[in-house]
């Protein structure tokens, strides 16, 4: 099937979470009230206004914060209605996840295991053949 | 420091398997969907977000061969094509697991043998066509640890 004829992917938050660059991620949860935003929006999204009112902190700083995760895509903004809303960005992790664990790393990983159990199970074959019990 | 060169750098993993190398090079191919991560990888997971999940993953056999994964959906998203395929020592692909346009990379696996099984290496390159954007495409591709390895294995 010709490449125009997929489905295309939004330009917008996949495609910012995809590429993004972990250091800016690594940044954003490196502090302690930008995580505590962080559990909150797991709850559900939420606004400026409410998360300031949730938190120690004031509405300028909440600000602040929001924009850091909003940077690293871990966020995304949106409007609903006459509200503007923050929630978390479900792809906003994996830059995270890739720089720990890279995906040639995770795949010859995965490539060795089976490779393994192909090994073991030809060596049971050959043992049965030669009457060996294994 | 990165550099210019630290961004479009080759990147090299190997892996050794008690496996001889046919086996080892039909594992790799035409087997590739019975280990390949997909629930993490895949055009599914990495571009569409969940509308759809990845099924399977298909490695055609032979020059010109495609990869290609198997949606829910039933559609088909092409990740790259064979381009050199010489069995059991060496295979080469395109590389380009999402819809995003940009230019392929190229993926090449060889296999030597040992005297108990084969030692796979495999060298994606090509990350020079991104230009500025280089560093930010290989990023997933390694990891934060093994650019650590990577620059301390270069400064000793």
């Amino acid at each position: 099937m010709p490449e125009s004829e997929l489905p295309r992917a939004p330009r917008d938050t996949a495609h910012q979470a995809l590429f993004a660059d972990p250091d800016l991620v690594l940044d954003a949860v490196g502090e302690a009230q930008r995580r505590t935003i962080l559990r909150r929006l797991q709850s559900g999204p939420s606004p400026v206004a409410e998360l300031a009112r949730e938190l120690p902190v004031s509405r300028p700083a909440v600000s602040q914060h929001l924009r850091v995760l909003l940077d690293a895509g871990l966020v995304v903004f949106e409007r609903q209605g006459t509200r503007n809303l923050y929630r978390l960005n479900p792809n906003g992790i994996r830059p995270l996840r890739q720089w720990i664990d890279d995906i040639w790393g995770v795949a010859l990983e995965s490539y060795a295991a089976r490779a393994e159990e192909l090994a073991r199970d030809d060596k049971q074959d050959s043992n049965q053949d030669l009457g060996v019990q294994s | 420091v990165a550099n210019e060169t630290a961004a479009t750098a080759d990147v090299r993993r190997a892996v050794e398997v008690r496996l001889a190398p046919v086996q080892a090079f039909a594992l790799f191919t035409s087997g590739i969907g019975s280990w390949w991560p997909l629930a993490a990888h895949s055009i599914a997971a990495d571009t569409l977000g969940g509308a759809v999940t990845a099924t399977g993953l298909v490695f055609e056999e032979g020059q010109g061969g495609r990869l290609y994964e198997v949606m829910s959906d039933g559609t088909e998203g092409e990740w790259g094509r064979v381009l050199e395929w010489d069995p059991p020592r060496h295979v080469a692909f395109s590389w380009k697991p999402n819809l995003y346009h940009g230019p392929y990379t190229r993926i090449d696996v060889t296999f030597e043998p040992l005297s108990d099984g084969t030692r796979v290496e495999l060298v994606h390159s090509g990350w020079d066509q991104f230009g500025a954007e280089a560093a930010k495409r290989r990023n997933g591709y390694v990891s934060g640890w093994a650019n650590l390895l990577d620059r301390y294995a270069s400064s000793a």
